[in-house]
Formats: structure tokens, sequence, C-alpha cells
């Protein structure tokens, strides 16, 4: 039998609701000073089965972190993180134990959105300025070598490739100011695809969260073309930077 | 608060995207404890790739027409 954990919460009490998470097992707290780690008992047949039914796996792991979060701050575990005695979870809390209360301090009552933006790409490259500027005297003239003519086609595509992302940051920095002021925090990636404008997530105060879905939602009338996905709210997974070894002496990060 | 379940009602691929943006925390963030505690995945982490590529083609989220994705799945409180 293993101990299978989903989070660590600020809390070293009962869990006072009952949860059953992987397995149909049910979720106790261990708790480690003022924290707790919620965790359920792990059996050797339904660990052989997480791969086969990894879907069904996580979707339990989610709903018992977004169970806690209703009446936590919650730091959720990876995906099976598993242990094999209360020793060695009680020797990992030790090693992480000033970083946890760190973490909980700073997420204490927000949650996360996740916002992705689309952006109709033929249309902008069409729209965005032709290059006609003469081409520098080295390459004029009729008699260009076809290392010229590739150079000079190089050339241009490095150009169309610049306005297009410039065309992309003025866009995301118009997005991103509409959220910017409701977020305590933000992870912005710029075109992750060609098509896929912002891929950003926001770390929302919980007193703000309707604020902004109301502002998701007022975007997302405008007519510009666009497409807009919300999701969440989350715990907030994107803002927790805990990647270390409780085990090794210095407590190295690891990259 | 929409759940995942009315969302699914409305939206052609609700579902896989509900569960890729639920994969790609679960799987990839939170707090991450290195060494042996974390059981290889090696398979999931090839399923939950492929679904990754298939999910970010244009195709596919332009199925969504704008709509706004679920929130993660909340049990009554």
């Amino acid at each position: 039998m293993k101990i299978y954990s989903y989070g660590i919460i600020d809390c070293n009490g009962e869990i006072p609701v009952s949860l059953s998470g992987i397995g149909e097992e049910a979720v106790l707290n261990v708790s480690y000073r003022d924290l707790g780690i919620a965790v359920s008992p792990l059996r050797e047949d339904v660990l052989e089965r997480i791969e086969r039914d990894f879907r069904d796996h996580v979707m339990a792991h989610e709903k018992v972190v977004e169970t806690l979060m209703q009446r936590f701050t919650v730091l959720p575990m990876k995906f099976c993180t598993v242990f094999s005695s209360n020793q060695e979870i009680l020797s990992m809390m030790e090693g992480l134990y000033e970083d946890y209360r760190e973490h909980l301090t700073r997420l204490r009552g927000k949650v996360e959105f996740g916002v992705k933006v689309i952006w109709p790409l033929e249309k902008v490259k069409q729209a965005l300025p032709q290059d006609d500027s003469p081409a520098p005297a080295s390459l004029a003239g009729s008699a260009l070598s076809s290392a010229q003519s590739f150079l000079k086609e190089r050339f241009r595509d490095y150009q169309f490739h610049q306005k297009l992302h410039e065309e992309a940051d003025r866009q995301i920095s118009r997005i991103d100011a509409v959220f910017a002021r409701l977020a305590a925090d933000r992870k912005l990636e710029r075109l992750k695809t060609p098509a896929l404008l912002l891929n950003a997530v926001y770390l929302v105060d919980q007193a703000r969260q309707r604020e902004f879905q109301e502002a998701f939602t007022g975007l997302r009338s405008r007519p510009e073309g666009l497409k807009y996905l919300l999701s969440g709210p989350w715990p907030p997974y994107h803002f927790i930077t805990i990647r270390k070894s409780p085990w090794t002496k210095e407590s190295k990060q690891i990259l | 608060m929409t759940t995942a379940k009315n969302i699914e009602k409305e939206l052609w691929g609700s579902r896989e995207m509900t569960l890729l943006e639920t994969l790609d925390r679960v799987l990839d963030k939170g707090v991450v404890i290195s060494g042996d505690v974390v059981i290889s995945l090696a398979n999931v982490d090839l399923i939950y790739l492929g679904l990754k590529l298939m999910l970010s083609s244009v195709e596919t989220m332009e199925r969504l027409r704008g709509g706004a994705l679920t929130g993660p799945e909340q049990e009554p409180a």
C-alpha cells in the first residue's frame, strides 16, 4: 500500500468534508506543524491501472484539489506524486516547509484563470504593409545570382515575421491591459502556434473573480475578429514554482 | 458557476478542451517533488502529447467558436 498525495493545505486538522479520491479511497489530512497534506491510500492494483485509465484518474485528482480549494488555500501536487510511508511524507514536509508557507501566504484567496486568444492569421498577414523598399545596392540589378536572390527572399521573410510579431505584441498589449489591472500576477505566451495569438494565465483575487469574468465578456463582444477562450477558476497551478528535492542537504533548485 | 456538463451541451469539443486544460496543469504544474516519489508515466506523457498536438490545431480551436471554456468541475459546496 502506498500513499497518493493531492496537495498541501493551510490546515492541520481534519478535512471537514467526506471526499473520495483515486481508487474511491477516502481523502485524509496528514498534518505537519500548522500545515497539512491531503492524501489517500493507494492500492497496488489501482496503481497498476493509473496509466490505463489515466483520464479518469487525472479528473479524480483534480476533483479533490477543486473541492479542497473551496475551503483552503491549496498547493496542488503534480499528478502521481506517491509516497511509500508517512515517514517519507513528514520528511518531505520538513524539507520544504518554508517554501510551502511562503507560497500559501502569497496565494491565499487567489485563483487562476486561463485566457486563450486566436487571431485570423491569414487576414492579419494580408493586412500587414508589404515591403516595397528597394533592395540594397549590393543586391540590385537584373542579374542577381541565385545566392543573392535567396538571401533577398530570406531577408523579406525575416522582415515580414518581425512585422507580424510587432502586430502580435500590439494586440497582446491591448488585451492584457484589460486583465492585468484585475490580476495579482500573470504569465503571457505569444504565438505558441501561429494562430494562437495569446496563451495567458492570470492570478486573480477571489474578490475580483466576477469582475475578471465580466471583463472577459466585454472583450469578447468587441467586433475585432478575434476568438477568445476563458477557463477557470483553477487552483493557481501556474504560479507555483516549487520544483525541489526535499531530501538533498542544500535543497537545490532543480531546473 | 457554469459547470463542465452544461458547457458540453453548448460546445463541441469542450470535454476535450476541459481535459486538455486540466492535463496542462495536473501533469505539468503544481508542486513537483523530484526523486523516486513520482511514478514514471511514459505512456501517459505520450497520450498527453498527442492530445495536445491535436487540440492545439487551429481547426479544433476554431470549432469552439469563441465560446467560454469550462471552469474546473466543482462539487456543490
